[in-house]
């Protein structure tokens, strides 16, 4: 059996050989941050009293609901969750101003889960609208692989990638000024556009902690490939440091490329004040990879703030956007006081906007002498866009 | 939180003045406690926190407890807790019952931490019967700030239970918005039980059909049972427990016995420092 739609239901078995523990394990739902693990071989599950790590599996019950009520699946189903069930979930960080902060536990005793996507955690603090607190669990034993050591994300990665040297598609990354600001819709709706604009459009999400809901999202909008830090071996990046963000990034946009897309859409977790994203958009790396930045913001404010740290830092911006679009009166104030073009969701599915938001940032990587100048074949990203 | 001290006014309480002093907390004029500062003290004295029960007795636990110190070193903190201001003090101080109890000995330990040489990062934590209430639920609480603690003769406790609402278990609850419980960390603070072998009345302190199932109906059982539910929650954990329980013999729920003819105050100072540097007086 097999995770996937098997005459229109949705099944999280895995394969996972015959011992009891592997039965176990079958029967139990892996979570959508488990989902580059191998079904095809026999694990056990481990009663270790060793600290956990981020990444690792942990096989572990619902003890009681608190705001997660339901975890995303392997294949993208919402299960609804009920005390006593069965899970398998990663380990992981989580950075979440408008839910959790979480940290991996210094035991593998009863612990959270702090997201839907899969996360066990220790819940550090909440959002005061959570009133339930995090959903309760108790480990039962981690993950272990057919030679005993632990499964554990960072070992079903993509190939890991540490340096680009080819010319690389035109590359826009969606940041902003908080979790909740619009990043992910604007995305979408950009790739929308420049999919309706006759392009291939790539998605990378480089930061932020493993859930599904993203990148269906960006999938249904027409990305192709879609991919995210999971991919990279990641089960969240909170905490994690900038070099091995850089690897996550450089690695993603890579494989992006390598499918052979004509644009790809990068999106950063999180505002700008966040630690793990303020060192990623000032580092050198991100200003050679990405041509220029298209910032969402909460609010009028908001987006002077976030220009003035762009700016600051040698950011290009290609354009604003997010929540304060869902009020015209906040877009003139944002664009008047930045003097920058805002776009609203609907904007951004215009195939004409979106081409031109890609062709502002392909002039602008010419002007800065970026690597995504110019194609592998010499023609110039310009002329895709022209083309398109 | 610690509170921000104020440059005006810095009093000192030097060894040496060897009295017991009622002070007024300056961050809360209604808030009092008494302090104790022994006539010899080391260069970074422990600072040793007792907490009276529901006759809000801190006098009388300032002045059985000040010759401990003077033989441990351990300047002596007794905060008083009013029914006007902490009618529910033995449960922190929920919403809409009065003042927090637990931010109150905040203050007051930063307070004495800046007037003495004491540290008031972490502190030695003592409560009887009410007190006893408060001092492991502040404990739960606030682990970072309890370098050990002695729990004596509580009525009912706060279980090691996450699924359970406080003051019940761990859960959250709206009634302390900003409390979190790390049970990763309050299982890691050294906590020994007491209660007195005479303390077997079955009234005198909370009871339901559902407390009593849950914890037993005599503050002997309610203890003996907390204390087997922190052991499992520190097996849970992968933690070695830290918390220990022991009988005072001829012990009765009240303290001023209990101190004078029980030998809780040795009890108690050995429990949290070890044995005593020289032997116990009791003038």
């Amino acid at each position: 059996m097999d995770d996937g739609d098997i005459d229109g239901i949705y099944t999280t078995a895995v394969r996972v050989g015959s011992s009891p523990d592997a039965r176990r394990l079958a029967s139990a739902a892996w979570a959508f941050t488990t989902r580059r693990v191998p079904r095809a071989q026999p694990l056990q599950i481990g009663r270790q009293a060793s600290p956990p790590r981020a990444g690792d599996l942990v096989l572990a019950r619902v003890d009681a609901l608190g705001f997660h009520r339901g975890l995303q699946l392997r294949n993208g189903r919402r299960k609804n969750l009920f005390p006593g069930d069965e899970i398998v979930v990663a380990y992981g960080n989580r950075y979440a101003s408008n839910q959790f902060e979480a940290v991996v536990p210094k035991t593998p005793g009863p612990c959270h889960l702090v997201a839907g996507g899969g996360v066990a955690a220790k819940a550090l603090s909440w959002h005061a609208r959570i009133g339930n607190g995090p959903s309760l669990i108790t480990p039962i034993g981690y993950v272990l692989r057919p030679d005993g050591k632990r499964v554990n994300l960072c070992d079903h990665g993509l190939r890991r990638v540490d340096q680009s040297v080819a010319p690389g598609p035109t590359t826009i990354a969606v940041v902003g000024t908080a979790m909740d600001a619009g990043k992910t819709t604007s995305a979408a709706f950009l790739v929308r556009g420049l999919t309706l604009a006759g392009l291939r459009v790539g998605y990378g999400k480089i930061t932020g902690t493993g859930a599904g809901g993203d990148t269906w999202l960006l999938k249904d909008a027409g990305a192709d490939p879609v991919l995210d830090f999971t991919d990279a071996g990641f089960v969240s990046t909170y905490l994690v440091s900038l070099a091995d963000l850089e690897q996550i990034l450089v690695t993603l946009v890579v494989h992006l490329a390598e499918a052979g897309v004509d644009a790809i859409i990068l999106e950063v977790a999180d505002g700008m004040l966040q630690a793990e994203t303020a060192a990623l958009l000032e580092s050198p790396v991100f200003k050679t990879m990405v041509g220029g930045v298209f910032f969402a913001a909460g609010d009028a404010m908001g987006a002077v703030a976030g220009v003035n740290w762009l700016k600051q830092r040698g950011i290009p911006i290609a354009g604003l956007g997010g929540l304060l679009t869902a009020s015209p009166l906040q877009q003139v104030e944002a664009s008047a006081a930045t003097g920058i073009a805002t776009f609203s969701r609907d904007d951004l599915g215009q195939a004409q906007v979106a081409r031109g938001i890609l062709a502002k940032v392909q002039k602008l990587r010419i002007i800065n002498g970026g690597i995504d100048a110019r194609t592998d074949d010499g023609t110039s990203q310009t002329d895709i866009a022209a083309r398109a | 939180m610690l509170a921000p001290t104020t440059e005006q006014a810095k009093p000192t309480l030097r060894p040496g003045r060897k009295r017991l002093v009622r002070r007024v907390l300056q961050a809360d004029p209604g808030q009092e406690y008494l302090v104790y500062v022994p006539a010899t003290i080391s260069e970074k004295p422990p600072l040793f926190v007792s907490v009276h029960g529901m006759s809000r007795n801190a006098d009388q636990h300032a002045r059985l407890l000040a010759g401990y110190c003077d033989i441990y070193g351990a300047i002596l903190v007794a905060p008083i807790f009013t029914a006007e201001e902490h009618p529910d003090f033995q449960r922190l101080g929920r919403v809409g019952r009065g003042k927090r109890a637990d931010i109150a000995l905040n203050l007051i330990v930063a307070e004495v931490s800046a007037m003495t040489p004491a540290s008031g990062e972490r502190f030695y934590l003592f409560g009887f019967s009410g007190g006893a209430q408060f001092a492991h639920r502040y404990l739960m609480a606030n682990p970072h700030r309890v370098a050990a603690a002695v729990v004596a003769g509580a009525g009912w406790y706060t279980f090691p239970d996450a699924t359970r609402r406080f003051p019940f278990g761990t859960r959250i609850s709206n009634k302390l918005p900003d409390v979190r419980f790390d049970a990763e960390e309050f299982l890691s603070v050294p906590v020994t039980v007491m209660v007195g072998t005479k303390d077997s009345t079955k009234s005198g302190f909370r009871r339901s059909a559902r407390l009593d199932g849950d914890q037993g109906v005599t503050r002997i059982a309610r203890a003996r049972n907390w204390v087997s539910a922190m052991k499992a929650s520190a097996e849970a954990h992968h933690l070695e427990s830290r918390v220990s329980f022991q009988k005072i013999s001829n012990g009765t729920h009240s303290f001023k016995q209990s101190i004078l003819a029980a030998g809780l105050g040795e009890k108690v100072f050995c429990a949290l420092f070890g044995p005593p540097p020289v032997a116990p007086n009791h003038e």
